[in-house]
Order: C-alpha cells, then sequence, then structure tokens
C-alpha cells in the first residue's frame, strides 16, 4: 500500500517579517474589530428588524449572536471529555 | 436515434455518460478538453431542451420515465452540471483513471438521478451515484481510506436498497412506479405506510439524517484533495431533490432537520480534522434545507432548493482550498497547520470567500438563500424552530466562517512554507467565488426564477432590516469567537476521534467478526481447502479421465464465496419445494 502520491515537499520558514506577526499590528486589528461591532450594534438600534416581538428588544441580535456561540463553544467543550478518544481508537 | 443524440432531444445525462466511457483512455491535453467540454455541451443541451421534454421507453413490460423536464430537474440539473464544470477545473491536473472516470460519471448519475420520473430508473442511478463516488475515497491508496471507502459504500448501497424495498412494498398494494415531483408520498408517510417510511429512510441515509449521517463525516475527510470536492457537491443535493419529490410538507423533517441544524455544530466545534468539521458543518447546512422542505411552503422549499444551489459552491469552495492545502502540505489537521497565509495568499482570499458565503453575509451567496428558509420559519408561527435556526446561524459562522480559515491560514504559525495551489486549483476556487458573489449581489433574482414554486409575494431579502440583523448576528457571533480564543478559553485543536452514531456498529461488527464471522471464515477455509483442493486431487488421483484434466491443467476451481452462494440457493430451492 503505497502512500498517498500528492503530498510535495514543504519547505520551512523563510525568515521573512509578516504584518500580522506583530502584536501590535494584531491588537490594532481587535481594536478596529471590537469597534466595528460597537459600529454595527449601534446602528442596529436605529433600524426595524425582526418578526417576534422579542427580537424587537434593544441589542437582542448582538445579545443572542454573542450568547449562542459562547454557549455552543463551552456545550462543546464539555462534550468534549465525554466524546473524546486517541486518534487510532477504531484501530485498535 | 441519432436525433436523440444531437443537444436539445439528448437526455441531460447523456454526454456526461459518454465522456465517463471515453475519457479513461485520453491523458494529457486531451482529457483535459473533455472535462471541460462535456459541462459545457451538457449546459448547451440542458438549454435546449423543451419544457415538456420527457423520455419514456418500457423494459421488461415496465414502463419507465428515463427523464422528465420540470422546474425542480432543470434547476438540479443546472447546479450538476455547473458543479461538473467547476469541479472538472479544480481537479484538471489529476491524471489518475481511478477518479477521471467518476468525475464523469458521477455527476452522470446525479443528473440521471434528479431528471429520473420513476422509481426504478431513480434507484438505478441512486447505486451508481454510490459506487461511482467510493473511488474518489479509494483513489488515496491509504489502509484508512480504503476501509473508510468500504463502510461509506456499504451505507450508501444500503440506503438504495430501502428505497427498493419501499417501492417493492409500494408496489405490492398496487402503487405505480412513478416518483412524482412534489410531496408524493408525504400523505403516506403520515398515514403510517410502511413503503414511505423505508423510502424516507433510504434517503435520509444520503441525506445524512441524525444518526445515519457517518458515511459522510468517515467518508469526506479521507477522500483525495479533488475527490472530497466532488463528493461534497452531488450525493447530499441528489437526496434533498429527492426528498423535495417524495415528502415535502411532513412534519417530522421540521424536527428532523432542527436536530441536523444544530447537533453537528458541537463536533464541528471540537473536531481537529478541517475536512472532518466541514463534513459536520454541511449536515447542519443540510439541516436548514431539510427544515425548509418540512414546511412544504414555497418560502421553505425554494429555500432549500436555493440553499442547496449555493451550498454546491461555497461548500465545495470550502472543500477546494482545503484540498489546496492538502495537496501542497499533506496534512488537514487543525493543530499542524496555521500561518499559511505567507505562502498561500490566493488560496487564503479565495477560501475567505467561500467561509463568507457560508456564514450568510450580506452581498455573499449563503445570504439569499437562508434568510427564504428563515421566512418560511417565522411565516409557519415555528418560534422554536425560527430561534432554532437563528443559533445554528451563530455557530456556522463560528465553526465554518471562522475555524476553517483561521486555523488553516492564521492562528500560531506552523512554520510551513509551501508553494501557492497550482494555476487550475485556483481557477476552480476562483470561479466558484465568482459564483459565491455573483448570485449574491444580484444573480439570485434569476434564481429565484428557476425555484421549482411561485412565491407568494416577491421576496426581498436586501431591507435595511435584514441586512442588520444578519450583520449583527455576524459581528457578535464572530466577536465571542476572537473572546473565547484570546481568553484561551476555546478548546485547542487536539489530534483525536470523537465518539458519533458509527461507535455502535463499528463496535458491534468488530465483535461479530470476532465472534461469527472470523471462525465461520477459518472453517469455510478449511472446507474450502476440502472440497476443493485435496479432494479434487484424491479424485484425480484415482481417476483417469480427472488425472488427465489435472494435468492439462483444466481442473476446476472455484472460490469459497461461490460455494456459500450455491449452498444457500440450493437450500432456497429445496424449501420453496418443499413449501409446494
Amino acid at each position: 500500500m503505497h502512500q498517498p502520491s500528492e503530498v510535495e515537499e514543504t519547505g520551512s520558514d523563510d525568515g521573512r517579517k509578516y504584518r500580522l506577526d506583530d502584536p501590535a499590528h494584531v491588537r490594532r486589528l481587535l481594536r478596529g474589530f471590537t469597534i466595528s461591532c460597537g459600529l454595527v450594534a449601534l446602528g442596529g438600534l436605529f433600524v426595524k428588524s425582526g418578526h417576534f416581538p422579542i427580537e424587537k428588544t434593544p441589542a437582542f441580535y448582538p445579545v443572542y449572536g454573542f450568547l449562542g456561540c459562547t454557549v455552543i463553544v463551552l456545550a462543546a467543550k464539555a462534550a468534549r471529555p465525554i466524546l473524546m478518544r486517541e486518534e487510532d481508537y477504531y484501530d485498535r | 436515434m441519432i436525433g436523440e443524440l444531437l443537444p436539445g432531444a439528448a437526455h441531460p445525462a447523456l454526454y456526461a455518460l459518454l465522456g465517463a466511457l471515453v475519457i479513461g483512455f485520453l491523458q494529457g491535453r486531451a482529457r483535459m478538453a473533455l472535462m471541460i467540454a462535456v459541462p459545457l455541451l451538457g449546459l448547451w443541451n440542458l438549454f435546449l431542451l423543451p419544457a415538456d421534454f420527457v423520455q419514456e421507453v418500457e423494459f421488461l413490460g415496465l414502463p419507465l420515465v428515463l427523464s422528465e423536464m420540470t422546474k425542480l430537474s432543470f434547476v438540479f440539473g443546472l447546479l450538476f452540471h455547473l458543479g461538473m464544470l467547476v469541479s472538472g477545473v479544480f481537479a484538471l491536473g489529476v491524471e489518475d483513471r481511478m477518479q477521471t472516470v467518476p468525475s464523469l460519471l458521477y455527476p452522470a448519475s446525479a443528473i440521471g438521478a434528479v431528471f429520473a420520473g420513476d422509481w426504478l430508473t431513480l434507484f438505478a442511478c441512486w447505486e451508481v451515484l454510490a459506487v461511482s463516488s467510493v473511488f474518489f475515497i479509494w483513489a488515496r491508496r491509504t489502509d484508512r481510506a480504503i476501509a473508510a471507502g468500504q463502510r461509506y459504500l456499504v451505507q450508501q448501497i444500503i440506503s438504495g436498497l430501502l428505497i427498493l424495498a419501499g417501492v417493492a412494498l409500494r408496489s405490492g398494494a398496487g402503487a405505480d412506479l412513478e416518483v412524482g415531483w412534489f410531496g408524493s408520498l408525504t400523505e403516506e408517510l403520515a398515514a403510517g405506510g410502511a413503503g414511505a417510511i423505508l423510502i424516507l429512510l433510504g434517503v435520509g441515509v444520503k441525506c445524512a439524517f441524525p444518526l445515519l449521517h457517518t458515511w459522510l463525516v468517515d467518508g469526506y475527510p479521507e477522500g483525495t484533495a479533488t475527490g472530497s470536492v466532488y463528493l461534497s457537491g452531488f450525493t447530499t443535493k441528489v437526496a434533498v431533490c429527492t426528498l423535495v419529490r417524495t415528502f415535502a410538507g411532513a412534519e417530522a423533517l421540521v424536527l428532523i432537520g432542527g436536530v441536523m441544524a444544530i447537533f453537528p455544530i458541537i463536533y464541528a466545534v471540537i473536531e481537529n480534522d478541517l475536512r472532518k468539521t466541514l463534513g459536520y458543518s454541511m449536515i447542519n447546512q443540510i439541516g436548514f434545507m431539510v427544515v425548509g422542505i418540512g414546511f412544504g411552503d414555497a418560502w421553505g422549499v425554494n429555500g432549500a432548493v436555493a440553499h442547496a444551489f449555493n451550498d454546491v459552491f461555497f461548500k465545495g469552495l470550502l472543500f477546494m482550498s482545503m484540498g489546496a492545502v492538502l495537496l501542497r502540505t499533506g496534512r488537514t489537521g487543525g493543530h499542524e497547520l496555521g500561518g499559511l497565509y505567507k505562502s498561500m495568499p490566493q488560496t487564503t482570499l479565495l477560501c475567505c470567500v467561500g467561509a463568507a458565503s457560508i456564514s450568510a453575509f450580506p452581498l455573499f451567496s449563503g445570504f439569499v438563500s437562508k434568510s427564504l428558509i428563515m421566512v418560511s420559519a417565522y411565516e409557519n408561527h415555528s418560534t422554536v424552530i425560527y430561534f432554532l435556526l437563528l443559533l445554528a446561524s451563530t455557530g456556522v459562522v463560528k465553526h465554518a466562517g471562522i475555524k476553517i480559515p483561521f486555523f488553516a491560514f492564521f492562528a500560531h504559525d506552523s512554520k510551513l512554507r509551501v508553494e501557492e495551489a497550482p494555476l487550475h486549483m485556483r481557477v476552480g476556487m476562483g470561479l466558484s467565488a465568482l459564483l459565491c458573489v455573483g448570485i449574491g449581489c444580484g444573480g439570485f433574482l434569476y434564481l429565484y426564477q428557476l425555484l421549482p414554486l411561485a412565491f407568494p409575494e416577491t421576496p426581498h431579502q436586501y431591507t435595511w432590516g435584514h441586512v442588520a440583523e444578519q450583520m449583527q448576528i455576524l459581528f457578535f457571533a464572530s466577536l465571542a469567537f476572537t473572546w473565547l480564543f484570546v481568553k484561551g478559553i476555546y478548546p485547542p485543536e487536539i489530534p483525536s476521534t470523537n465518539l458519533d452514531a458509527d461507535w455502535l456498529p463499528r463496535k458491534l461488527w468488530r465483535g461479530i467478526n470476532a465472534v461469527i464471522v472470523g471462525p465461520f471464515a477459518r472453517g469455510a477455509g478449511r472446507c474450502d481447502a476440502l472440497l476443493l483442493d485435496r479432494l479434487p486431487r484424491r479424485v484425480a488421483a484415482t481417476h483417469p479421465i480427472a488425472a488427465a484434466e489435472e494435468r492439462m491443467g483444466l481442473n476446476w476451481r472455484i472460490s469459497a464465496p461461490t460455494v456459500i452462494v450455491m449452498i444457500a440457493l440450493l437450500g432456497f430451492l429445496i424449501l420453496n419445494y418443499a413449501r409446494r
């Protein structure tokens, strides 16, 4: 059984510096993203959207989006000890 | 006869089928030309076919409808031709016959299935779809892929057999072979008809219903770099089309789809293999479609069809970018990738287009199709399902929209420096990205006209309210991911196996293998040796004619399975005789 032929040679670090390697630049990006989140939420306050009464609550979508995502990740994290096995679990 | 081969009168799958017969003999430029020509010729034919096109034949006294043009079959026919074209361009560099033949045969069977008017034709296409697709997994030629391919194939074949059993039951009760084009079995299912239930299970396997879904997340990550792109485009979409035809409006589907939209997200978060993550993400997207089909109204069904259409390109694009990563680095594990934007900037950008589309970002294709299903949930006053789908939408942003590009191309630098994806792969991804943006930015107006049902009112997706709603969900789900990641709460990528519904069958099979099949096989091996080897030799030694045949090499040899089948048939014959 031969190994996949589609794997090619992989080089190693080229030593170049990229902008995202600079922690200050990443911090700036994160700050910019947080500010744009704030702007989107602010804009949302002035637009009528949604169908159900609860959706009319101010800042419903930002809260739902943030909490929804967090709850899912935490649930997955809690499920890990139950679901996770070694990589070769079925081969043994 | 010749007329039925020309564009405008040919069966929609004919050119792909003929191409599949020829392509194995071609190499290099001729093969590449055929890979592009076949879908283009097919598209030409599709657009020339009259709106009332029907092909009927009689086979063994049964009236078969080989192909029938309807709005539903046209839109899926168009989808599969475009999918074949885009995937073909992406896979243009593959010379391996084990993949080039299925790259036309597999789409041909998908097209055949969505145009088939009767159950027997559909069943035949359904099984060719199963058999031709497994080669995309086996072509990887690793022990792991071959085992995964076998598990995949068994489940695909069972799916077809369930349908056949259901059809046989219905036929026995006097039903005809017509599949129908809209919810033809919904009432039968509601009345608890066994035939309808079997067919639902059969379609459900291919549709990756919960508990029947493991073939998808088991098989797709094991495919070749280009094979998984094909796999992601056709099988489940044929199932979605068949589900519309048979069970549109079946209430059970709303619940099933809701479960499908939620549970894979949990797996997608903790899954390390990025292509397996995409597999779970695919089940989540099909969940949206199944909900829409379950509602059965114009919003829901049209939304499901439109979303299936868009899914082929955005999910295909994500699978393509991961295929390019696999080709260049030889790996798809989240823990061993990262920082690839430095050496694969174009692939990174194209992957982000796919990620934005699947997240339903305004101006991208997912936005204009998923929202139709949300309207359906609202119009049907399904509050729970509506907010469940909204929750699933936040999950999509996280597990597909961010996780895939982030862990492959950004995150911590894996120090892998590789070449950019080959040109044909970038062109294939570029075409998919063009469709994602094109449909999101205006192409949806044309797509909406192709959808099978008439909208009760003109859909307006780009209202301030809807755009604002979606932007807030997307931004704040992304913010949550960022916060969880920066704070170190987000679960790290760890190479592992996560237990899923295939735990029981796989463990059970191991047990059966050890306790029953193993000893039986050993016993059969001994019987085999006695009956087919030692006994003939002994006969040969004593019998002059047999001895002469032995010398001439004419001695008979049959394998153990043949003997088992013969004994089984003999037993069957005797039982049947005894009954009379």
